[in-house]
C-alpha cells in the first residue's frame, strides 16, 4: 500500500466521520485511528440541536492532517461527573465496555472513572449509539470532561 | 451443621452477664429449667460453636463465643447509629459489594445496611484482580453509604473507610497499622486489609464500601507468590486465632464513627486522621499518574489537598490526590 492510497483512506474516514478504520489486504493490514487532542474543544459545543455549532463533517480539510474530530450535531456527550483516572475495561485483559459503534441502553456501563480507589461505574444513561471516545484509557480526567458522544436512538 | 434446636437466648445472655462460674442449680432456680434441659441447652450451645465450661466444683462458665457469623451475636455487639444496622449475612456469595449493589438499584436500600459473608467466591480488588477470600478467615463485608458529598471529595470516602480499619487494627489488635497510598492497610511490610469503594453514575451520592480484612490466615493459607505481600491479624499477633466477631464490634463502630463525620463535611478532620497512619513524607517516592511515573521528594501528602513531590530536577510539583494511583517508596 502506497502513501496516495493511506491518504484516499484518511480522505475517506474523514468523509463518513470515522474514528477508527482497518484494512487487511494480502500480507498487509493497516489500522487507521483518530486521536482526538483535548476535551476542551468539545465542552462549549451546546448539546440540543445547534447546527451552526457542528460544522459539517465532510467538510473536513482533505490535507490528510487529523483535526479534531467534531462530535455529530445532536449527538449527545456523556461528560466526566467527578475527576479521576479513566478507564476502557474493567481489567486489563477484559475487553472494553463500549466501542465505536456500539449500541448503549441507560444502564449500559460505557467506562471506569478511578479517584483514589473510589471506583465509579458510567453508565450511558441514554439510548444510542457511540459514535466517538474522546479519552484515552488510563488518560486522567477532569470534572465535567466529555468521554463519549453518542448518537441518540 | 445439622441443629434440631435453636440456642436458649435467655441463657446465653444470663451467662454472659457473669464475671464467675455460675452453679448448675443457681441457674436451674432463676430460669426455672430443670437440670436435664439445662445440660442440653449447653450442648446445644457448645454445638454452635460456644465455648462453655461445665466445671464439678465451680458449675457453668462461658468462656468465648463462637467465631462465626452468627447474626444475633454481631447485632447485640452492635454499637453503630448507621453502618451495619441491617444485617445481611451468607455463608458464601459472589461479592458482598454484589449483594448490596443489588439493594441499592431495587430502590431498596437503607444508608449503612450491610452485607458479610464467611467466604466469597468473586471478591474483587482494583482493576478487577481477585481478592483472596478464604472461607472463615477473613472479615468480607460491604455496606451502603449515602453521602450528599461534593464530586471533587469523593476520595474522602476511601480515606474514611481506610481511617475506620486502620483504627481497629490498632486499638483492637494491638498491631501498629500504616495506610498505603489511596487505601491499603498494612502491618510492617505486608498488607492485611483492602477498601473498595464503587460509585455508578446512574446513583449519584451512593456508595458501596468493601472491606477485606486477613484475619485467621496462617502463612500456608496464602499461594506462595502472596506470602511476601500479604499477611493476617494472626500472623502478626503470634498469640492463636483472633474472633472475627469480636473484631467486628469496634470496625463497625469506627467506620459508623468515621462515615458520621463524612456525612456531617469535615473532610479536613478525616484527611488529617488518615494522615497520622499515612507515612511518606520526606522520602523518596515514585508516583504513577496518567500512566506516567514520576520520581522524587514527597513534600506533603494531603487526600484533600494534593500531593506535593519535589522532582530529580529540584522542582516542586503538585497533583490532585484523584489523579495520583499509586505512590511506591524507593530507596
Amino acid at each position: 500500500m502506497n502513501a496516495k492510497e493511506i491518504k484516499e483512506l484518511i480522505d475517506l474516514m474523514n468523509a463518513n466521520d470515522l474514528l477508527e478504520l482497518e484494512v487487511v489486504e494480502e500480507g498487509t493490514k493497516i489500522r487507521l485511528k483518530k486521536m482526538y487532542d483535548g476535551g476542551t474543544k468539545i465542552m462549549p459545543m451546546p448539546m440540543p440541536a445547534a447546527p451552526a455549532a457542528a460544522p459539517a463533517a465532510g467538510a473536513a480539510p482533505a490535507s490528510g492532517t487529523p483535526a479534531a474530530p467534531a462530535t455529530k450535531a445532536g449527538a449527545h456527550v456523556i461528560k466526566s461527573p467527578m475527576v479521576g483516572t479513566f478507564y476502557r475495561s474493567a481489567s486489563p485483559d477484559s475487553a472494553p465496555y463500549v466501542d465505536v459503534g456500539d449500541p448503549v441502553k441507560p444502564e449500559s456501563v460505557v467506562c471506569i472513572l478511578e479517584a483514589m480507589k473510589v471506583f465509579n461505574e458510567i453508565r450511558a444513561e441514554m439510548e444510542g449509539r457511540i459514535v466517538q471516545i474522546l479519552v484515552e484509557n488510563g488518560e486522567a480526567v477532569e470534572y465535567g470532561q466529555p468521554l463519549f458522544a453518542v448518537e441518540p436512538a | 451443621m445439622a441443629q434440631t434446636r435453636s440456642i436458649n437466648f435467655g441463657l446465653l445472655r444470663f451467662l454472659k452477664r457473669q464475671e464467675r462460674p455460675v452453679l448448675p442449680s443457681e441457674i436451674e432456680d432463676k430460669l426455672d429449667i430443670d437440670h436435664g434441659d439445662l445440660i442440653e441447652e449447653l450442648e446445644i450451645m457448645a454445638d454452635a460453636g460456644y465455648e462453655v465450661e461445665l466445671h464439678p466444683y465451680l458449675g457453668v462458665r462461658l468462656l468465648d463465643i463462637p467465631d462465626r457469623l452468627l447474626e444475633h451475636e454481631i447485632s447485640e455487639s452492635l454499637n453503630t447509629k448507621v453502618v451495619g444496622r441491617k444485617l445481611h449475612i451468607f455463608a458464601s456469595c459472589a461479592s458482598t459489594s454484589d449483594e448490596i449493589w443489588a439493594l441499592v438499584e431495587k430502590g431498596a436500600c437503607k444508608d449503612g445496611e450491610l452485607a458479610l459473608a464467611d467466604a466469597q467466591t468473586k471478591g474483587r480488588g482494583r482493576m478487577g484482580r481477585a481478592w483472596e477470600s478464604a472461607g472463615g478467615k477473613g472479615v468480607y463485608l460491604s455496606f451502603f453509604a449515602n453521602l450528599k458529598i461534593p464530586e471533587d471529595k469523593v476520595q474522602v470516602v476511601t480515606c474514611a473507610a481506610s481511617l475506620a480499619v486502620a483504627n481497629t487494627i490498632e486499638q483492637f489488635a494491638h498491631l501498629p497499622a500504616t495506610i498505603k497510598w489511596p487505601n491499603d492497610v498494612y502491618v510492617g511490610k505486608r498488607k492485611v486489609a483492602g477498601i473498595l469503594v464503587e460509585a455508578r453514575s446512574d446513583h449519584p451520592g451512593k456508595y458501596v464500601v468493601g472491606i477485606g480484612v486477613n484475619v485467621n490466615q496462617t502463612e500456608g493459607d496464602f499461594p506462595e507468590e502472596l506470602r511476601d505481600i500479604a499477611t493476617s491479624l494472626r500472623i502478626e499477633r503470634r498469640t492463636g486465632p483472633v474472633n472475627r466477631v469480636r473484631l467486628l464490634r469496634p470496625l463497625l463502630f469506627y467506620l459508623d464513627n468515621v462515615f458520621a463525620q463524612v456525612r456531617k463535611k469535615k473532610f479536613e478532620r478525616v484527611a488529617n486522621a488518615w494522615k497520622e497512619y499515612a507515612g511518606g513524607v520526606g522520602k523518596k517516592v515514585k508516583l504513577t499518574h496518567s500512566g506516567k511515573e514520576i520520581a522524587g521528594t514527597l513534600l506533603e501528602l494531603n487526600p484533600v489537598e494534593g500531593i506535593r513531590l519535589r522532582d530529580e530536577r529540584g522542582k516542586e510539583q503538585t497533583f490532585r490526590p484523584e489523579h495520583v494511583l499509586t505512590i511506591q517508596e524507593i530507596s
